[in-house]
């Protein structure tokens, strides 16, 4: 199967997050290494998608502030999302170029990763045809958003599994007035670390897409974005 | 890629694909990135078969330089005896659709994708990054998404362009298409100016999906480096892409 890499970057800001992600699509694009699987957590942090709507963000930018709560504009489809600690944000940097199955299946194959990550807590989620996201009773577990420039796509998808639920109410989710969030924690109603996940969500990606995950440290992800032209890449990357 | 023994490091984008033996005539090749309609059995939105070569915008908004070329508010007036495509018109290999020639015009310009559902225009170009090119004369050409990428894409929510007068430098964008749960970039395939943009696609991007050749036009540019159309792909060529068939003898260019 190709190989992908994959990168915990841990706790990063969303700034530090998309700094990664330019520098990973150029080269991806420019076909200077494979695919790659980030994940992250962010601090508390507010996204508008593109075409999203300020008046979904609910509280004033001054409350934001004194909570702590950075916002920042996405160049994602979507609307407003909550990233926060305790919530899983993951970053496909993919060249749909060599999918065969394709653009529309790969939002579907995404959608797939998360919903079988949450079988496999025994937990029911589902897709919601008239609202994005992953939904478990009406509650929305997962959302997603992606971009796509050049064939490369970027953004992704966020599971909630340890977060604070309560301060997702500082926006409409996803621009869905009146809904709410849940986690994996709230829905077995026992503690669920994020180191318990993340193998789970690297097993359901790799099923689905048919690719071999590598890992690689944040230092050496960033040393191949500092690097691009070095043999050791094309080696490390090559499928 | 994968496949080659060539070392590739230090290798241009374009260098690359060579060696991986994608690249024919000196033009650089997507692959197969938009090859996911085909055998979906699925039928594109697209109203595909008569797409007339004389097109109206159904909102033009005029450009405000008065430098701007006559060619702004009606910028997609064009006959099939006045095409200006730089692409010879042929009969593709395995086409069933009648193909336009110089004088004559038909009830369909379209050419089939084997196994698929969607249509390629062939009075125009094509670019990798699936923007159909057409020529306008007078050094403007229009741009717009190609039928395949609008089915891709799914239900076109939102559609932004660069405002009239935006310079452009190829590979760069010149606005974004929003689907549901993904936003495309739209790549431009040349450099030049922006003189109109289809305004109506802003308010309601629909004609995008349903007429991808016709109404859904994006935006004319008066393009600064005519040598840039060399670099795009005919519609047999982009036919031959969009079925997936690299690998096999490709189609002249």
């Amino acid at each position: 199967m190709p190989a992908c890499l994959v990168c915990h970057l841990g706790l990063v800001s969303f700034p530090e997050a998309m700094e990664f992600e330019h520098d990973l699509i150029k080269l991806r694009f420019e076909e200077k290494i494979g695919d790659v699987l980030l994940l992250c957590e962010h601090p508390p942090t507010i996204t508008l998608g593109r075409s999203g709507n300020i008046a979904n963000i609910l509280l004033p930018r001054e409350e934001l502030l004194s909570r702590g709560i950075a916002y920042f504009e996405s160049d994602r489809a979507g609307d407003a999302t909550f990233n926060c600690p305790g919530q899983l944000v993951v970053h496909p940097i993919m060249d749909l170029r060599n999918r065969k199955g394709l653009l529309r299946g790969y939002v579907t194959d995404l959608e797939e990763t998360v919903i079988r990550v949450l079988a496999g807590f025994n937990i029911t989620a589902a897709r919601w045809t008239e609202h994005h996201g992953i939904w478990v009773n009406e509650k929305q577990i997962s959302a997603i958003g992606l971009r796509v420039n050049r064939s490369i796509s970027m953004h992704g998808f966020s599971l909630n599994v340890n977060p604070d639920l309560a301060d997702f109410s500082a926006i409409n989710l996803c621009g869905l007035a009146g809904k709410s969030a849940t986690s994996i924690e709230y829905e077995l109603g026992r503690a669920v670390p994020v180191m318990d996940v993340i193998p789970k969500i690297e097993d359901s990606f790799s099923d689905i897409f048919q690719t071999d995950l590598k890992s690689i440290s944040k230092r050496g992800l960033a040393d191949i974005c500092l690097d691009s032209n070095s043999s050791r890449i094309m080696a490390q990357c090559k499928n | 890629m994968g496949t080659d023994k060539t070392d590739t490091t230090n290798l241009s984008r374009r260098e690359f694909l060579k060696e991986a033996g994608i690249v024919v005539g000196g033009v650089a090749i997507a692959s197969v990135a938009f090859s996911s309609a085909c055998g979906t059995g699925e039928t594109t939105t697209s109203t595909a078969v008569n797409t007339p070569l004389v097109t109206q915008p159904a909102a033009t908004e005029p450009a405000t330089s008065s430098t701007a070329a006559t060619t702004t508010t009606s910028p997609a007036v064009t006959t099939a005896t006045g095409t200006t495509s730089t692409a010879p018109i042929t009969q593709p290999a395995g086409s069933t659709t009648p193909v336009t020639t110089a004088g004559n015009p038909v009830n369909s310009n379209l050419l089939d994708i084997p196994g698929c559902s969607t249509k390629v225009a062939a009075d125009r170009l094509y670019s990798i990054d699936n923007i159909w090119v057409k020529n306008l004369g007078n050094n403007v050409v229009q741009l717009g998404l190609s039928d395949q990428a609008q089915y891709l894409a799914d239900m076109i929510r939102v559609c932004s362009l660069s405002p009239i007068g935006t310079t452009l430098q190829i590979e760069q964008g010149f606005g974004a298409i929003e689907a549901d749960k993904m936003s495309f970039d739209l790549i431009t395939p040349v450099s030049g100016k922006i003189t109109a943009r289809n305004a109506s696609l802003t308010a309601l991007p629909v004609p995008i999906n349903e007429d991808s050749y016709g109404s859904g036009w994006m935006v004319n540019v008066t393009i600064s480096k005519p040598s840039e159309l060399d670099l795009l792909v005919s519609p047999a060529y982009y036919v031959w892409l969009m079925a997936g068939k690299i690998g096999t003898a490709p189609p002249k260019r």
